[in-house]
């Protein structure tokens, strides 16, 4: 059977990696063969880049993303002065695309955070039980991952009407811990039938401590590749939601607000989609680059294409 | 086979049930009761509001109406649409068509287009040719579909006004074209949402396709094939893209909640009259019925999908109707 482990399953299956035993990572020899792939530097320098500019974003950005102008200096094509050009009550988009990767990447992180939680706890669980809890689990995920993310978010949020930025971050993390669950439980249902866990129930291990010390230090590269491609994923979840108006809450902006914001006036004013859309394709392309990437360079059997 | 349809058929009720189930306690969680958006109007005398909680059932326990919401489905209801005045089932009934349309033109112009240029890179691997290809489709499949379709409907839409901005036919001309040019009118408008689908998922299948292919591609009998001088084309279509469609196939189950997922946007922005369109409308004029019964439906339409992807696995592979 074909091994197919593209980045872009990203796109498809709500951010699960296909399941592959993969060993424990080792930082010092990971980061050798990484230092090596020109791909992934360039990937992790764009990165470190945009995430230098929501860190220092009021070092950086040239005006206030709030500051507004006289209206004379309204729906501004890009120029000197403005880099990105104006919005339609004279804000400046470059300043307010800075900043906007402020919302748009602790949004996500956070976001990260919480499923990869959830999803870990409960991946583990069902997976080192086993039996009929286990197939109870699995079968709800498999249901769960059929729904279409984007339409569950929506009944969500029709329920609970305006949400504010944490409650978003609540929400989308709560909704993305499918796929992470479905990864660990593969994993740690795997490895619970190594030689190495029978040998430290041999020696007289319980259950939690088999988990804990032998069992989840396996789960770290599997859970660091899909880590990184959530990051991308929620990102774009994010700008998904705020682009159609159930997003991040006024006056705070992330790009997809931002796209949403110019949409109105792209006939007139192409600068106020673009550029924030830029910097989100950006920022989606070199995390799943760098993610692909860490893949290869995690597992032993695909060696990374040049 | 028929074991392997039937448990999997099963497993798609199992789903169905679920997504049941979680919609129901999505509803009785949330603050507030379906009624509140008519019936905090003061003008509203208490014993009218109290008539249409009996009426709608909303005086019995949790668990009859929890049965109720069950039955209703299996029998297609779906409640009462409170800002289109009818049931939600009518209203489902009008548009799924729409999104059927503009779907299955889409998935199949990515597969077919996904399948070939994924195929063509993988029997040329690290040519220049799948080199900028693989640049491309990693590129396109990051691509927010939002995004891509509000460009390209500026692009060829609003400044090139090569096509049509928005909806499914003309709405002045339409009645009165003859049959044929009312088809060409729908396709007219149908060309730039399904261009924008079909440029993000059609990448995503072309580097699962690519991929599937190298893997055969390095396999004992493709080897054999070159040595025994069978051409270039023959080995790529012949030998190895037979058994490279497989993980396609499953690739096509698996696709189908985020392509969904993708038509509500494409459908927002080019204002096509689909039932992603429909929950977004429903949404914003705080519809929860719409709402619910648009995500029970496509659930058991993503569900038919993977069911129909599994078969056809099935058909393909007969290692997978026993294993």
């Amino acid at each position: 059977m074909a091994d197919v482990t593209p980045a872009s399953v990203a796109a498809f299956a709500d951010y699960a990696p296909p399941v592959t035993s993969l060993p424990p990572a080792q930082p010092a020899t990971l980061w050798k063969t990484l230092r090596r792939d020109r791909t992934f530097r360039s990937a992790l320098a764009v990165l470190g880049v945009i995430v230098g500019a929501a860190i220092f974003a009021p070092l950086l950005a040239p005006y206030d993303p709030a500051a507004q102008f006289d209206l004379t200096t309204r729906l501004q094509a890009p120029s000197a002065a403005h880099w990105f050009g104006t919005d339609p009550v004279t804000r400046d988009v470059l300043s307010r695309v800075v900043f906007g990767a402020r919302i748009s990447l602790t949004i996500a992180f956070l976001a990260v955070a919480l499923s990869l939680t959830i999803g870990t706890v409960v991946g583990a669980a069902a997976g080192f039980v086993g039996g009929s809890f286990d197939a109870f689990v699995a079968r709800s995920i498999d249901a769960l991952l059929s729904i279409p993310r984007v339409l569950l978010l929506l009944s969500v949020l029709s329920l609970w009407g305006e949400l504010s930025t944490r409650a978003l971050v609540v929400l989308i993390g709560t909704t993305g811990w499918f796929g992470v669950a479905r990864l660990v439980r593969g994993e740690v249902a795997a490895l619970r039938q190594r030689d190495f866990v029978t040998a430290s129930r041999a020696l007289g291990a319980r259950g939690m401590r088999v988990l804990v010390r032998h069992v989840v230090p396996h789960l770290a590269s599997p859970i660091l590749v899909a880590a990184t491609l959530g990051v991308g994923h929620m990102i774009v979840v994010e700008a998904g939601l705020s682009f159609l108006g159930f997003g991040v809450p006024q006056p705070d902006a992330s790009w997809g607000s931002i796209i949403r914001d110019g949409r109105e006036f792209m006939q007139t004013a192409w600068w106020l989609t673009a550029f924030p859309g830029l910097a989100l394709v950006l920022t989606v392309l070199a995390v799943n680059v760098v993610s692909d990437r860490l893949r290869a360079a995690l597992s032993p059997r695909q060696l990374p294409a040049p | 086979m028929a074991g392997f349809l039937l448990r999997r058929a099963a497993q798609s009720v199992a789903v169905l049930f679920a997504v049941a189930t979680l919609t129901f306690f999505l509803l009785h969680l949330a603050p507030g009761d379906p009624l509140d958006a008519i019936a905090s109007d003061a003008r509203i005398p208490s014993d009218v509001r109290d008539s249409l909680r009996v009426r709608f059932g909303l005086d019995q326990p949790l668990a009859i109406q929890y049965a109720r919401h069950l039955t209703g489905i299996v029998q297609g209801e779906f409640g009462y649409s409170t800002s289109q005045h009818r049931p939600v089932g009518d209203v489902m009934a009008d548009v799924i068509p729409n999104t059927l349309l503009l779907m299955g033109a889409a998935m199949f112009l990515a597969f077919a287009g996904g399948i070939v240029l994924g195929a063509l890179q993988g029997g040329r691997a690290d040519s220049r040719f799948d080199r900028i290809a693989s640049a491309l489709t990693t590129t396109m499949a990051t691509l927010p579909d939002f995004w891509l379709a509000s460009g390209v409907s500026l692009v060829f839409a609003h400044k090139l006004r090569w096509l049509p901005i928005a909806g499914k036919v003309d709405p002045a001309m339409h009645m009165l074209l003859s049959p044929g040019a009312q088809i060409l009118d729908v396709l007219r408008h149908m060309a730039l949402p399904v261009f924008s689908l079909v440029v993000i998922a059609g990448s995503v299948v072309a580097r699962y396709q690519r991929a599937a292919l190298l893997d055969i591609w390095s396999e004992d009998y493709v080897r054999t094939a070159l040595a025994a001088g069978v051409p270039w084309r023959r080995r790529l279509y012949h030998h190895a893209l037979r058994n490279a469609l497989l993980p396609i196939i499953t690739i096509f189950g698996l696709s189908l909640p985020s392509l969904v997922g993708g038509a509500v946007f494409v459908e927002t922005v080019f204002a096509w009259p689909g039932i992603g369109r429909l929950a977004v409308e429903g949404l914003l004029l705080r519809d929860y019925a719409l709402v619910l019964g648009v995500v029970i439906v496509t659930s058991a339409l993503v569900a038919l999908g993977s069911l129909l992807a599994d078969v056809l696995h099935g058909v393909a592979d007969p290692r997978m109707r026993n294993g």
